[in-house]
């Protein structure tokens, strides 16, 4: 498993599947994305549509782990998962002492 | 004549810019409710006030703090008058503040001096660090914060950077709940002190008494010292020395449980002990929590022991008594909810509706921990937005609709579990037990802070024996 902590290099154009690490959260008008690295430079907005706020509803504002699919190439932090494999609640870890923030590449594949 | 006055002024004038060369930010008193006049951060403002008053000439200062509290805006105008003054602790001047603050650093000469000091809401950990809340909105909850009113201190890193780099002295200080979380951004250069570990709440109790002990040629770890064995309340300071994180690595993970309690602050649940009793409450749980006291025991039996070879006083019996009888109360509780044999949490349970043929599956846990009905609020919101298209109208309202039939299926678990309703009604006696209480916990952390701060003395013996001594930029840091 290879680490895509230093995604802002060239993670924005690579697709596949990650573990990514954050949160799910509604924005003020409505809107459902699942944030990883919120708050730092680093930080990516998925924006989920319909049936993945359903799926990530239970993980709201919670540190969260989600394995998911990854087909279309970032627009700036912005970017959308094409499919959410697994999801599963995990201790935060703010003194960054484990791998448990960020992107995480599993496996790469071909963008759309 | 003339020419050697010029020079004089000129002296003089760059002798007060070199000297004003340090920095004093200060900021928060965010989250609090809108109808009052003041803040309960209020008091760190007169301590700083003061330490402002007699540094004029060696800290330029800065500060943003609260917005809309007119008694506080007053205490700010009549101690920080000639400062910077930034009314509003906004995100915007939150950014505002760091980004100038991170300029002046730049040019900054080595050795020089950078005060950052927050005193805020503040939330569990999140990102790196955790968040604290900012003006606008009052708090809406104790652990999580509310999404529209924070701001992440993850961006402190930056300056913690800039002073290893420029050799500059930076020392923050959190004073917010979960402050520990911000340790993470402590490094040779960088001290950081807080008002409380990662897990737990504090008051502002803290922040106000280090920010009266803030006096001239003090330094901040004797200062943490004095304010740590005033405060009376809830919290566990701590500091990012080397014997600090020492220390705390050793008994605080062990303590955390047993300075959690059910309370309530302005109507918001304080309710740590809860989450902590209902995800504990397993057999091999249990066995862990047991070990984990018994490991706890030895190390506060330790302390006991060094200390009567060097004849100081600490007497830990006191605290360890407490810990017994609250490990009692809370043994008591997770019996009852062993006992209860609920169904495995990963059981899955298909939600389904018209819209939504194939549904989705939940586990109990999940159906469990989620608050349907906050969904249902937000597409209700959403649709009243009169610019909606009828198709984007139907697509929100078939998600109401399906947050409600999980709603549903959620209630139907507490008929078709009964568990799950004894549980909740175990969870809810914690509400008026005075034995899980803010009390019970207050006073374990007061007599927490002794083995604490015993335990940081020996660590320092040890370092100071050991092949490495490494910089103290706490001690360092002098004011």
């Amino acid at each position: 498993m290879s680490t895509a902590q230093a995604w802002a290099l060239d993670f924005s154009s690579i697709c596949g599947e990650y573990d990514i690490y954050g949160s799910m959260v509604m924005k003020a008008n409505g809107e459902a994305s699942f944030v990883a690295n919120a708050g730092t430079l680093s930080e990516v907005d998925f924006k989920l549509n319909n049936k993945q706020e359903i799926r990530l509803a239970p993980y709201l504002n919670r540190s969260t782990k989600i394995r998911a699919r990854v087909t279309k190439k970032m627009n700036g932090k912005f970017g959308e998962l094409a499919e959410i494999k697994k999801t599963e609640y995990v201790v935060p870890d703010p003194a960054g002492l484990t791998q448990n923030h960020g992107l995480h590449l599993i496996k790469s594949g071909k963008c759309k | 004549m003339i020419k050697i006055g010029l020079i004089l002024i000129n002296l003089s004038l760059s002798f007060c810019l070199a000297a004003q060369d340090n920095q004093l930010v200060i900021m928060g008193g965010g989250g609090e409710p809108v109808n009052a006049s003041t803040t309960q951060f209020d008091e760190s403002l007169k301590g700083l006030g003061e330490f402002y008053k007699n540094n004029k000439n060696k800290y330029q200062t800065s500060i943003s703090f609260n917005g809309g509290h007119s008694q506080t805006e007053e205490l700010i105008t009549k101690n920080f008058g000639e400062s910077n003054v930034m009314y509003g602790f906004t995100p915007l001047n939150f950014k505002i503040l760091l980004d100038e603050t991170l300029e002046k650093m730049k040019s900054m000469p080595p050795g020089k001096k950078v005060i950052v000091f927050i005193n805020s809401h503040g939330t569990e950990s999140k990102g790196n660090t955790h968040q604290v809340s900012t003006t606008g909105a009052a708090l809406v909850s104790m652990n999580t914060g509310g999404e529209e009113a924070l701001v992440s201190l993850d961006r402190l890193s930056e300056l913690s950077e800039l002073a290893q780099k420029n050799n500059l002295k930076l020392f923050i200080l959190d004073g917010s709940c979960h402050a520990g979380a911000t340790l993470s951004v402590a490094n040779s250069h960088t001290c950081v002190v807080t008002a409380s570990g990662p897990n737990h709440y504090a008051t502002s109790v803290f922040a106000d008494n280090f920010s009266k002990l803030m006096k001239t040629g003090k330094n901040v770890e004797e200062i943490f010292f004095e304010a740590r064995k005033s405060i009376e309340a809830l919290g566990f300071p701590m500091i990012s020395t080397e014997a600090g994180i020492m220390a705390k690595d050793d008994i605080y993970p062990l303590l955390t449980p047993y300075m959690f309690y059910h309370d309530e602050y302005r109507g918001l649940p304080l309710d740590k002990i809860d989450t902590y009793l209902k995800s504990n409450a397993r057999r091999s749980l249990v066995c862990e929590k047991n070990k984990d006291f018994e490991k706890l025991e030895e190390i506060l039996l330790l302390i006991q022991d060094v200390d009567k070879v060097s004849l100081s006083n600490t007497d830990v019996k006191v605290l360890l008594k407490k810990l017994r009888d609250y490990k009692k109360t809370q043994d008591e509780y997770l019996e009852e909810l062993v006992a209860l044999e609920l169904p495995a949490l990963e059981t899955k349970e298909l939600i389904a509706t018209e819209t939504y043929p194939n549904g989705n599956y939940y586990t109990h846990k999940e159906l469990l921990n989620t608050d349907y009905l906050y969904f249902v609020r937000q597409k209700e919101n959403q649709l009243q937005n009169k610019d909606l298209s009828p198709k984007e109208a139907a697509k929100i309202e078939s998600m109401r609709v399906f947050f409600l039939q999980a709603q549903k299926v959620k209630e139907g678990l507490f008929e078709k579990y009964p568990q799950y309703k004894q549980q909740e009604a175990i969870i809810a006696r914690l509400k008026n037990d005075e034995k899980v209480s803010e009390q019970i916990a207050s006073d374990i952390m007061k007599e927490a802070q002794s083995a604490f701060l015993k335990l940081y003395s020996l660590k320092e013996k040890e370092l100071e024996n050991g092949p490495n001594k490494r910089p103290n930029p706490c001690k360092d840091f002098v004011l």
